[in-house]
């Protein structure tokens, strides 16, 4: 038979009981908070050059050494998408139901792509009031594009090198 | 009978929590180093939308310019109320937010001289947008952004998570 604890020795006990509850809950508060602001904010950046004041000089000699490349633009424009390089444009990629054919223009740069491997820069041009949205989203269109290889989806660097201007007409 | 249950309800009270508070102080301690480790915490003020791409790079701290569809917000203070004018007007030189610039530049030129070229100045600024102005806008605080001084520009985005 089990004896009753002694009232006293009960009392004693309870003394050295620490309350940790209030420690606990700031505990649990702190790190729910650490984790939302840690998952919460997956912020990237997008580097862009800025369009230099004076045109780069290049010297004919130099112009021969390179390698065949070329100076690629991509025009935004109301109609849909222009690609232009050393003087000759491609026809126009049309607005496809109303909205950009973002994948019509990687297909294109695709191609571009294979034909000049070495290039890596581009120049984007825009309409005044294209939407930033808009913009942002040719960007990653002209940076990458996904290819899909054996079943697989793997992203294929295209022209990273981005400069922006605007439409000249 | 009962004095047992009375017992047994007792004992189940106090229950043995050191593990569990030895878990959440490392985890704290965890969470505070990775947290002051990545160095930019996402400040994006209310009501500005920033469109999302796909790009996997990581942005520093450097001083933000923010692009709301009524002002424009240099480390988080009004410097420039956007107006209709702003947007179809020929020129690219946006005076106030010019100005607010030109200080930040002249701060970080002084460090630079301060420190003898330890933090020198690098010109380096974000620009944080909302999806909707237009590129006018865009090309208008770039230009100003260059005309200050700096000339590496960013342009914050949201990762699309795929």
């Amino acid at each position: 038979m089990i004896q009753k604890p002694s009232g006293r020795s009960h009392i004693e006990r309870e003394e050295l009981k620490l309350n940790l509850t209030p420690y606990i809950d700031f505990l649990v508060t702190l790190i729910v908070f650490l984790i939302a602001t840690i998952v919460v904010a997956p912020a990237a950046i997008l580097d862009i050059n800025l369009p230099s004041a004076s045109a780069p000089v290049v010297t004919p000699e130099q112009q021969q050494e390179q390698k065949p490349s070329i100076t690629l633009t991509v025009a935004i424009q109301h109609t849909g998408f222009t690609i232009g390089g050393s003087g000759a444009v491609l026809p126009e990629i049309p607005l496809k139901n109303g909205g950009y054919d973002y994948e019509a223009l990687s297909q294109k740069l695709l191609e571009i792509k294979k034909v000049y491997p070495d290039t890596t820069d581009v120049i984007l041009l825009s309409e005044p009031d294209i939407k930033y949205d808009i913009l942002i989203h040719v960007m990653d269109t002209v940076r990458e594009a996904t290819v899909t290889e054996n079943g697989q989806k793997k992203a294929v660097a295209l022209f990273p090198d981005i400069s922006i201007g605007e439409v000249v007409k | 009978m009962h004095k047992r249950t009375r017992e047994k309800k007792h004992t189940a009270i106090s229950l043995n929590l050191t593990p569990m508070i030895d878990m959440f102080t490392i985890l704290v301690v965890f969470l505070l180093k990775s947290y002051s480790a990545t160095g930019y915490v996402g400040n994006v003020a209310k009501n500005l939308r920033l469109p999302t791409s796909t790009s996997r790079l990581q942005p520093q701290a450097v001083l933000t310019v923010a692009v709301t569809t009524k002002y424009i917000l240099v480390e988080g203070k009004e410097v420039e109320a956007i107006n209709q004018s702003d947007m179809t007007s020929q020129n690219l030189m946006l005076t106030d937010l010019s100005a607010s610039l030109k200080k930040e530049a002249d701060k970080g030129l002084q460090i630079e001289k301060l420190s003898n070229g330890a933090n020198p100045f690098k010109g380096e600024m974000m620009i944080q947008a909302d999806r909707s102005i237009p590129f006018r806008l865009l090309e208008k605080i770039m230009y100003t952004a260059g005309q200050a001084g700096y000339n590496t520009i960013n342009l914050e985005v949201l990762q699309k998570t795929s």
